[in-house]
């Protein structure tokens, strides 16, 4: 039977930064406030915009259209209490349709190295080319889900602010989108 | 009782927290544990795909930590000069120079929107709804209008992820998104057309309002034909259907959202919407918090499948009743992938 606690390397990672403490930093365009916020959330940016493309050059030039476009607007952000992340996460969600839209492309993850250890699963995961496949092919909000919850590790708190929803619907979205992903995964088993 | 999707949170965030599988779900409700154990071993697999996602390269990263502080410095410039402004004639410098852009932009619109020929031409690009397509072109119902789009040989017409199509193979219902131009007054000439690939309820799913606003449209230009135009032939021989299923899909997502707000009540009418809207609800994803209901029934149909087929009389005729109940289980679509009813009643 397979052991999650084996597979799990460390603690979730650290909670995004809270809104309060670094805005006014950030509003007075602090240079040290920047570079900590670009430390901490370019590789989640990164992350987030790659499942959607599923490309990574691509990926690379969002996530640095999302902090260029931060900068431009630091000045009317409203601090609602959500932790900065959410905002840009807002911010790489616009970002990120916009190329979608443009370029029409979904996730084709290039996967060749992956090794997925397969013999507990068996709903059809043969390789991850599949489950990049089944990536794919969710909506964009389940694409957002499963990149916020188990890409970058988002807590149901962060993932909602960051979608915008109440907790309750990113409960629903995250069992929609594995129950769409199980299905396509192996169609045959959902029979 | 908890329902699926609150026991699939709990365990995946007992899971993050570095608990063990066998013994997480064993403290959660007998009914969804095969399901948790299938969900849990999948979002794992999702996990470890994720540990294998490229990093940024070190040279993006620079660039963007260098573009970044490019425009912090720009932001800072225009702040000091913000500040620093004086007025002319008590009209501030930074509004004399946004009525000089705007001049400038106006006049270089209308440059670049003629021609040569001296034909006014516009960009074009929306998305819409297709209601009709033939003879090499779209209709297409958008937000604000019934457009007829020339499609010409040369246009790109594509999936949205990319893969080429012939123009016949969209079918009206479809969603599209059109670039092009237009001369004034005239059709919409595309250089490029894309068709949505979850269609209209995944189109309506993710822009309730705009699917709400395009039904609306329909209607209201099929209300207001009277004269005997190509386009009101159009409407009254083919949109009445296409009204029909966009109105269903836009009251579905309404009551999805309603459903997802208020949950009780409101979730019920999903059931009976479906009930009497099947078309409507045969799309991959279920209609929201209906979906743990759903798939209960769904797994009980499949036991009572098995039993039915083993010459379990009472089980057959549960099989009939829990049709009844959900009629959406017992269609083709995904969710319900049950056998149908008359195949059932053994």
């Amino acid at each position: 039977m397979l052991s999650l606690t084996e597979v799990r390397t460390g603690p979730r990672q650290q909670a995004l930064p809270k809104a309060s403490e670094p805005i006014a930093a950030l509003i007075a365009l602090e240079p040290q406030a920047w570079q900590d916020l670009f430390e901490g959330h370019f590789r989640k940016m990164y992350n987030f915009a790659y499942v959607r493309t599923g490309d990574a050059h691509l990926a690379e030039e969002i996530a640095s259209e999302v902090f260029a476009a931060a900068a431009r607007a630091i000045s009317r952000y409203r601090d609602t209490g959500a932790p900065i992340g959410a905002w840009l996460y807002r911010i790489a969600r616009n970002i990120t349709a916009d190329y979608v839209d443009r370029r029409a492309r979904r996730p084709v993850v290039s996967i060749d190295t992956v090794q997925l250890e397969t013999e507990n699963l068996t709903l059809g995961v043969e390789n991850a080319a599949d489950l990049a496949q089944c990536v794919a092919r969710l909506t964009r909000e389940q694409q957002e889900v499963i990149a916020l919850r188990f890409y970058n590790d988002c807590s149901l708190q962060e993932a909602a602010a960051a979608l915008g929803k109440s907790v309750g619907a990113v409960k629903l979205l995250q069992h929609r989108a594995l129950a769409a992903l199980r299905r396509h995964l192996d169609p045959e088993a959902t029979r | 009782m908890m329902r699926y999707h609150e026991a699939l949170s709990r365990c995946l965030e007992a899971i993050a927290e570095g608990r063990d599988l066998d013994t997480v779900i064993a403290a959660l409700p007998a009914r969804h544990r095969d399901r948790l154990r299938r969900d849990a071993t999948l979002a794992e697999a999702v996990r470890r795909h994720a540990a294998t996602v490229p990093a940024p390269s070190a040279a993006a990263e620079a660039n963007a930590l260098s573009r970044l502080n490019a425009e912090l410095s720009s932001v800072r410039a225009s702040r000091e000069t913000s500040t620093s402004r004086s007025g002319f004639f008590g009209v501030p410098r930074f509004a004399l120079a946004g009525l000089f852009l705007a001049a400038l932009l106006v006049g270089v619109s209308f440059l670049l929107s003629y021609s040569d020929e001296g034909v006014r031409v516009e960009a074009a690009e929306f998305e819409g709804v297709v209601v009709a397509n033939g003879d090499g072109s779209l209709t297409v119902q958008t937000l604000d209008t019934l457009e007829e789009v020339m499609v010409p040989l040369e246009a790109q017409v594509l999936d949205e992820n990319g893969t080429p199509l012939e123009l016949g193979a969209i079918e009206a219902g479809e969603v599209v998104v059109v670039h092009g131009d237009r001369e004034r007054g005239g059709p919409v000439r595309a250089f490029d057309v894309r068709r949505r690939l979850d269609g209209l309820p995944g189109w309506c799913d993710e822009n309730a309002e705009r699917c709400r606003r395009i039904a609306q449209n329909l209607k209201d230009a099929q209300a207001r034909c009277e004269s005997d135009t190509q386009v009101c032939r159009l409407l009254h021989d083919r949109a009445a259907d296409l009204i029909t299923r966009v109105t269903d899909v836009a009251d579905l997502e309404d009551l999805r959202q309603r459903c997802l707000n208020a949950g009780g009540e409101e979730c019920r009418d999903i059931t009976s919407f479906c009930r009497e809207h099947p078309d409507a609800c045969t799309r991959d994803f279920p209609p929201g918090p209906v979906v743990d209901r759903l798939e209960d029934a769904r797994d009980r149909l499949q036991q009572l499948d098995g039993a039915c087929g083993e010459r379990d009389t009472r089980a057959c005729r549960n099989i009939a009743q829990l049709c009844a109940e959900h009629p959406v289980l017992c269609t083709d679509a995904p969710l319900r992938d049950a056998p149908a009813p008359d195949q059932r009643t053994r």
